[in-house]
């Protein structure tokens, strides 16, 4: 049934992963008309949110065919709660005491029941309030498609416990974790970084070229409580962070402040797995002809008539022709790549799941947590916690998700960090400080950025998921390509109000549609 | 909770004690096979109009529609496929936090029929439990042609407890109704559903961009 599919396209995009995504609705926005495949049943490739039987089955396919998804790999799946629960007991109790249900007491066969509550992230990513995804998501009107919700908060781990780190002015004043003099000097700080354009910043770090952030911070008098809370909650940074970086980093924090709340993130609704959707949806919309579950087989270049080159796509038996190519790095054939060694680094990644959060507070917290290195040689680790108000687990649940670049492997890599901040024994009846840990992941992912092998200029490579806290890679990376494609051309203008279109039948009106040649046949 | 766009049942109340009227907002999805008509029935609902050669509605995937009940308003924000169904290609977001669906068919197509009945069992599995469905035959104005019976199609309705009319893009008939009954249908509580998240938007565009969530 999929052989009615058209065969010719300006621009064809293997892979339905973030930048492939961007890419694809911003030619189709142009006018361009695309077709977009993915060789899974699912959007997003690595990008993905899965609910939990969908996730149990990416684990299992993993497993059993490694070089299916070369990218990921070290995946542990781990249970610490028993198969199924022991009904009668909890269902007497909450007969006799309707005032205090007793907590639940979680089985697999209940996260079983309640798998289509999840909404599990591969790659869990916020956007700051003024980062380029948001700005991208409202100027292309493709904000409409997706929900989101504030972070409610920013924690770091300082002193041996969970300390929540003061972001913006209210917050500074507000908390008793600094005094009166440190909390004027930090203000004075931060001011001072959000402060500088590009010239006074040259000027006042001329010395600093080659220092540390935290040399930095020091040498302007900052109390090592302060320096805590600006190198590794607000920076994300380490010891060895440079100084530049860290004061662009504060920066951006900082710019994005008092946009949406209390923090500078957000955090889509569903998942991060919903925004190449988004993407994909506005494609759609400008004509797009969609297709998933279709692999290809083989990618060829060849030189047409009039001496343009084409790029031939087998899959299923079929030739399909366009111009240009784009190409998640996932899908694409080995022997289109570069031979040269390509820049590779990879991160460790976990998901935790927990019956609380690792903080209580008033309202349902949606939490980022900085940890800095905890030991010589780590990395710092970035941790969200995301409750059942952002749909991403059934009531009463977190999804925690912990991600570090890779040292030894993911286990050894975030296991430590875990270990601070839930109890590991899978018992749900201790009423401790802690949540309980229930399930767990750990994985290492590839972050791999190859070029294609010499001489191919219609092919474009897609960068797969980085170990970065936001989208900020994927979006300048599809815009760059974007432009070699389309030189010339704006990057996802504004799409009309669909009210203010008018429909006449003698009124020609938006980009051509041309992905509907097939169908006619 | 940031209340600078959409949550799902809000209701405006006037600040100086005039009669309230309640405003219900709820996301419509369509569903169907290809050239069922689906797009066709938004645009007779929505603006009033019908165009015999329609091509795929370019950029126009996504329209607003207000209703007024007793003591209601029910603003639907009607979602098309945008064509993704064509390969069985839709996207999970296109269920989500959706309150009610149109299942179309063509009455002089029976394989169309069979289709909606696949896409009544797809929105069964992926969307919410609570989702008011309706099945729409449509093309009834093509009743010499006809395939589907519609005591057919209202017995496999009303076993699965769907809305059933069949309408005509063409000549306007039951297309309101439809969606009439389809308003009157979803429950109009005053209590926003939780798990609701927020639109962004352009600093010009919020009433309240910078309200905090506490």
């Amino acid at each position: 049934m999929d052989d009615d599919l058209p065969t010719d396209f300006q621009v064809i995009v293997v892979g339905t992963g973030m930048v492939e995504s961007i890419v694809a609705a911003a030619c189709s926005r142009i006018g361009k008309n695309v077709l977009h495949l993915d060789s899974s049943d699912h959007y997003g490739g690595l990008w993905a949110s899965y609910n939990f039987e969908g996730l149990q089955k990416f684990i299992k396919e993993i497993n059993s065919d490694p070089n299916r998804q070369l990218q990921v790999y070290n995946l542990i799946e781990k249970w610490y709660i028993d198969k199924d629960s022991p009904q009668e007991e909890t269902k007497q109790e909450t007969e006799e005491e309707k005032t205090e249900p007793p907590k639940k007491i979680w089985s697999q066969a209940d996260f079983a029941s309640e798998y289509r509550k999840f909404n599990i992230d591969m790659t869990p990513k916020l956007l700051f309030s003024r980062g380029p995804l948001v700005e991208l998501l409202i100027s292309s009107n493709i904000a409409r498609y997706a929900e989101f919700r504030c972070v409610t908060r920013v924690l770091t781990w300082l002193n041996d416990k969970l300390n929540p780190v003061p972001c913006s002015r209210a917050d500074v004043f507000a908390t008793e974790a600094v005094s009166i003099v440190e909390k004027r000097m930090l203000m004075k700080m931060l001011t001072s970084i959000v402060g500088y354009n590009e010239e006074e910043m040259d000027n006042e770090f001329k010395d600093w070229t080659d220092k540390s952030f935290k040399d930095y911070l020091t040498h302007k008098g900052l109390t090592p409580n302060l320096i805590h809370y600006v190198l590794y909650a607000i920076a994300g940074g380490s010891d060895a962070m440079p100084c530049l970086e860290g004061v662009r980093e504060c920066k951006k924090f900082l710019m994005s402040l008092g946009r949406y709340g209390n923090t500078p993130f957000l955090w889509p609704m569903y998942g991060s797995g919903e925004l190449p959707q988004g993407f994909c949806r506005l494609c759609a919309v400008f004509g797009g002809v969609y297709c998933l579950n279709r692999p290809i087989d083989s990618v060829e270049t060849k030189t047409g008539d009039e001496g343009k080159e084409i790029v031939v796509i087998g899959s299923k038996s079929k030739n399909l022709n366009c111009d240009h190519l784009v190409i998640g790095i996932n899908e694409c054939p080995k022997d289109l790549l570069s031979s040269e060694p390509s820049e590779s680094s990879d991160i460790s990644k976990a998901i935790f799941i927990t019956n609380g959060t690792i903080m209580p507070s008033e309202k349902e917290p949606l939490t980022l947590l900085r940890f800095p290195p905890l030991d010589e040689g780590d990395n710092p680790v970035t941790v969200l916690e995301v409750g059942p108000a952002t749909g991403s687990c059934p009531k009463g649940l977190f999804a925690v998700y912990f991600i570090t670049n890779k040292v030894k492997d993911a286990e050894s890599d975030l296991m430590k960090y875990a270990e601070k901040i839930f109890d590991m024994t899978g018992d749900q009846t201790k009423a401790g400080d802690k949540p309980t840990c229930l399930w767990s992941l750990f994985y290492n992912v590839k972050d791999v950025s190859a070029g294609v092998r010499d001489g191919v200029e219609t092919v474009h490579v897609c960068a797969g998921p980085d170990a970065g806290l936001d989208f900020d890679r994927a979006v300048i990376q599809s815009e760059q390509i974007f432009k070699k494609i389309c030189p010339g051309e704006e990057f996802l203008p504004r799409a009309p109000d669909p009210e203010d279109i008018v429909f006449e039948d003698d009124v020609t009106h938006g980009p051509e549609f041309r992905g509907d040649e097939g169908d006619k046949e | 909770m940031i209340s600078i766009a959409m949550a799902t049942n809000r209701s405006a109340q006037r600040p100086n004690g005039a009669p309230q009227t309640k405003v219900c907002q709820f996301k419509l999805v369509l569903l169907g096979e290809s050239a069922v008509g689906k797009s066709s029935l938004v645009l007779r609902f929505v603006k009033g109009q019908f165009h015999e050669y329609q091509e795929s509605t370019i950029g126009a995937a996504f329209l607003t529609q207000t209703l007024c009940l007793d003591d209601t308003t029910v603003k639907f924000e009607i979602w098309d496929t945008a064509g993704q169904e064509r390969y069985h290609s839709l996207a999970p977001m296109y269920y989500r936090g959706a309150q009610a669906a149109i299942v179309v068919y063509d009455i002089t197509n029976q394989d169309t029929f069979g289709r909606a009945k696949n896409w009544v069992k797809e929105l069964q599995r992926q969307a919410s439990p609570s989702i008011v469905i309706a099945l729409a035959g449509n093309k009834s104005d093509l009743a010499a042609k006809r395939m589907v019976e519609f005591e057919e199609a209202q017995a496999y309705a009303d076993e699965n407890g769907l809305l059933f009319m069949e309408t005509s893009a063409k000549t306007a008939m039951n297309v309101n109704d439809i969606f009439l009954a389809i308003a009157n249908k979803l429950p109009k509580s005053e209590v926003s559903t939780g798990g609701a998240g927020t639109r962004v938007l352009n600093d010009a565009d919020a009433p309240r961009a910078s309200s905090c969530c506490k």
